[in-house]
């Protein structure tokens, strides 16, 4: 039996990166706001980095596939249809939990496909109308960076960057023998005390929590302020679908409490923050007799579009010890250098250069293994002296361009743990991303080379490194061409919003979470007015 | 079925044999580090399979020396390796991960197993002068 006497202004559906924006946002108005979160709030003393096996804890509950940890906060994604899978985390905080946290902004151009490279679409909104939002969010994050960056309009209020250390002086050097842009990442850890929370302290272990509170997941940044502020929120639960009412308009959400049990909620206003996955799982979850292909997909784009970011991986090892394996893992300097279009590449758009530290002790031996650079017997010592604290890292990120046939549908024959059907993949990589991925790895090689690196070695792409899920609910102003409007607000369904990377039109070549939170301010500013 | 110390000996001789000692530094093999281990909970079930084979081996040859022991262990990972190399590759996984775990194999190393909490590691601030030809190089991006 429902019980039917819950009642809210604003219920968001998900705890993650968007959502906590959202949150906190309307909170500093007298509107009621109700968080729905499908995972726990985690202590952050609890993260695997101070336990002896912190680096095999990415292979269990700490990984960063739903699919291997199979917590109860995990849905199953059937991802055996693309050559990259789906990575995500379920909690407070979502996947800035397991982010390195890279910051970086889209360029103005992003914005701008259509009119600057003939290609895809132009976004109803620019940079100029999200700068405000980026610098906010910068502010309520915490983002170190070094300002006067060439491949951007000034930003400024940084807090110092990242050391880069000797591996990443060496990179900087052979890009400078190249001609090439390099700049200190935009890096959402806090280098100097900021917010009531401590200073990074170059642990390393980032992506499996940071117990210093320095990396600037949500959970440590938005949400302290925003439970401060009145926002309740329902951690455990799980939303099952949206209801609308006989004439279409929105009346609120059916979902799994805590204890299992199914609660409804009355809403005036419903936020998705569920990423490009989960948003459109759960808008095409909520298919009813008026919305009979899903709620808000009258233009059958729900879904559709999904970019993933396609990751290549270059390594180069240097002679001498590097301290490589110390530091923030992810974040330490990167070039843009081929980020901006240039047909004479044989591909259109750019991609990133993320120059990344080397990996710790295990991960060492064990990918040193699977690439047979580490070997088994009377080798296996000095193969692993080659590598450990002597390798350097370099994510290629890609531009994905938007094509309908890449897309999440439901998948009749899996559910979750509530009996909800789960979403599934189909993905495959374009033309124009295979060959900008080849031309990256190759650049990337070349400039390992130049830098002093005595092995280079290059693939992609990274199966394991579906983070990016965006374009999945478009954002427009045409409602035949578009779910969202240029407000973030479902054409079909009046107060019904998105706020995650679904509603990106193109992808950028670049991390996307700075740009779904200054979306997501820019959405919940535009609500309250 | 096997006695825990048979089981133990033969283990010591796979693992040995995957990752040896160092005698150059002084760091202990794979197998010289086992002192208790669960067979049931601690060993995937490739190596699970792999030694329990290996020990009915040698009840063929109770009287087998450590040294023929030894060879036929070796012969029998190599045999392994070649013809079923995604057991092999477990096996081998679940040595490195058992190696790269034990404090003293890390402190030998010059790692820790934990990052060191609370004072962290020092890296030196950068010389950002480094990045001033990029500076200089001007605006690389569309508007």
């Amino acid at each position: 039996m429902l019980n039917k006497t819950e009642f809210t202004d604003v219920v968001i559906i998900g705890a993650g990166a968007s959502g906590a924006a959202a949150a906190w946002n309307l909170s500093r108005k007298n509107i009621e706001v109700t968080c729905i979160e499908q995972g726990a709030y985690i202590d952050t003393n609890k993260y695997p980095s101070t336990s002896i096996d912190w680096e095999l804890r990415k292979y269990s509950d700490y990984s960063v596939s739903p699919n291997i940890r199979k917590l109860p906060s995990d849905y199953p994604i059937n991802d055996s249809n693309s050559p990259i899978s789906i990575a995500n985390y379920n909690a407070v905080g979502g996947s800035t939990i397991l982010y390195s946290g890279h910051f970086p902004r889209f360029h103005p151009s992003d914005f701008k496909v259509k009119t600057f490279d003939d290609v895809a679409e132009d976004w109803p909104i620019d940079y100029d109308i999200l700068e405000p939002y980026y610098n906010l969010n910068d502010k309520m994050m915490g983002v170190s960076g070094l300002t006067d960056d060439p491949a951007y309009p000034e930003i400024k209020n940084l807090l110092p960057p990242v050391p880069i250390g000797p591996g990443g002086e060496k990179i900087v050097k052979g890009f400078n023998k190249l001609g090439w842009h390099i700049w200190p990442s935009y890096s959402a850890i806090i280098t100097r005390p900021f917010g009531g929370r401590e200073k990074c302290i170059n642990l390393g272990p980032c992506n499996t929590g940071c117990v210093q509170r320095a990396k600037s997941s949500v959970d440590v940044t938005y949400w302290p302020q925003a439970l401060q502020k009145g926002v309740k929120l329902k951690t455990n639960s799980r939303v099952k679908n949206i209801e609308t009412d006989k004439n279409g308009k929105i009346s609120g959400v059916h979902y799994f409490n805590e204890m299992g049990e199914e609660k409804f909620i009355f809403a005036e206003k419903i936020i998705l923050a569920c990423n490009g996955v989960g948003t459109p799982r759960l808008l095409l979850n909520s298919k009813n007799k008026l919305f009979p292909n899903g709620l808000a997909n009258s233009s059958g784009l729900v879904g559709k579009n999904l970019m993933l970011h396609p990751l290549g991986y270059v390594e180069g090892n240097f002679k001498e010890n590097i301290d490589s394996h110390i530091g923030p893992q992810g974040c330490c300097v990167y070039s843009h250098e081929f980020y901006e279009s240039d047909r004479k590449r044989g591909f259109i758009r750019g991609f990133t250069m993320q120059i990344l530290r080397g990996p710790s002790h295990i991960e060492t031996a064990l990918s040193g293994y699977n690439r047979r650079k580490i070997s088994t017997g009377i080798n296996h010592h000095n193969d692993f002296s080659k590598l450990f604290g002597k390798t350097m890292g370099m994510g290629i990120i890609v531009e994905d361009l938007p094509d309908p046939s890449n897309c999440v549908e439901l998948d009749s024959n899996v559910c979750d743990s509530n009996g909800i059907p789960a979403p599934k993949i189909k993905y495959r990589l374009s033309d124009n991303s295979k060959k900008m991925l080849s031309f990256g790895i190759n650049r990337g090689k070349e400039a390992f080379k130049v830098s002093g690196a005595t092995s280079v070695s290059g693939f992609g792409p990274i199966r394991n490194s579906g983070w990016h899920l965006m374009g999945t609910a478009k954002m427009g102003t045409d409602p035949k061409h578009s779910v969202v409007n240029e407000l973030g607000e479902c054409h079909d369904v009046e107060n019904l919003y998105v706020v995650d990377s679904s509603i990106f039109v193109t992808s950028g070549g670049v991390n996307p979470a700075s740009t779904l939170q200054a979306l997501a301010l820019y959405i919940t500013d535009n609500i309250q007015s | 079925m096997f006695s825990k110390i048979i089981m133990l000996e033969n283990l010591r001789i796979i693992y040995n044999e995957i990752i040896p000692p160092d005698q150059s530094n002084g760091v202990p093999g794979a197998g010289d580090l086992i002192k208790e281990i669960n067979i049931l909970s601690d060993l995937c079930e490739e190596l699970r399979t792999f030694l329990v084979k290996v020990v009915k081996t040698f009840e063929i040859y109770p009287d087998a020396s450590y040294k023929k022991k030894k060879e036929i262990i070796i012969s029998s990972l190599n045999l392994l390796r070649k013809e079923n190399r995604r057991d092999y590759n477990a096996i081998v996984v679940t040595i490195i991960i058992f190696y790269y775990s034990n404090q003293e194999v890390l402190t030998r190393l010059g790692v820790q197993s934990v990052p060191p909490f609370p004072s962290g590691n020092t890296i030196d601030e950068s010389d950002l002068t480094i990045f001033g030809d990029v500076f200089l190089g001007g605006k690389i991006y569309r508007e």
